[in-house]
């Protein structure tokens, strides 16, 4: 991920596996903390032993609950 | 988004996929989009619809994978899971991977009348790279196609 500086606010979900690629977990994290400093609507879940794709790798109730949460995130700011 | 997780699919109790329709359409070969519908879409109805863009040059991924990324189990799981709960879902792939969010919103805009959906109502589901391309165009791209967007999903950014 890259600056939040000039990034167009919207509601974000964020899901990551915490074995994922180290500095992705790190952006992912910074990425979550902007959000919670401007005060933006967000959702940050993370899959405590999930890798990269971490939703079509783990087949377990964490993941199922991430991919859960997607689906009621987008029913809260779609529908 | 390696050939591991590629042929996976999402592991997650499937809703009934029948009823659901795919167009497959393009914009002078630069723009491949392939649209899923959910079961009984009305053309005439506002749904609101879900982009997922591809950060991959089209072409360039059937080098490295052999196939379009369009077409990995684990993407057309996710569109059908999406599609299921009763949302568009219009994947897309271009030549040019840095306009083509923009090109796909100026289709939803222009198209949204035949598609029968929401121009105004529009989310983002990205992942693994593909994150990138969505930041970029919300930080980068024309003002006027911004509100569009609603939300923004970010899996393994």
């Amino acid at each position: 991920m890259t600056s939040f500086s000039s990034l167009y606010h919207v509601p974000y979900f964020i899901g990551l596996g915490l074995n994922d690629y180290p500095e992705f977990v790190k952006q992912s994290k910074e990425f979550a903390a902007n959000c919670e400093r401007e005060g933006l609507p967000y959702v940050y879940m993370e899959h405590p032993t999930g890798k990269h794709g971490f939703d079509a790798l783990s087949d377990d109730e964490r993941a199922r609950e991430i991919i859960s949460r997607v689906i009621d995130f987008y029913k809260e700011y779609l529908d | 988004m390696d050939g591991q997780t590629a042929w996976n699919v999402i592991p997650y109790p499937m809703p009934d996929t029948k009823g659901i329709t795919v167009l497959k359409t393009s914009i002078e070969d630069r723009l491949v989009m392939n649209i899923y519908f959910p079961p009984g879409h009305e053309p005439e109805s506002k749904t609101p619809v879900i982009v997922n863009p591809q950060v991959f040059k089209k072409n360039e991924e059937l080098q490295q994978f052999g196939r379009s990324v369009m077409s990995f189990d684990y993407e057309v799981s996710w569109a059908h899971l999406m599609a299921a709960q009763g949302w568009v879902v219009l994947k897309c792939e271009s030549t040019a991977p840095s306009k083509s969010i923009e090109e796909t919103l100026r289709f939803v805009q222009e198209n949204h009348k035949n598609l029968g959906v929401n121009p105004d109502k529009v989310g983002f589901w990205t992942v693994s790279s593909n994150p990138q391309g969505v930041i970029g165009f919300l930080s980068y791209g024309p003002d006027e196609l911004k509100p569009m967007i609603a939300c923004s999903t970010f899996l393994s950014p």
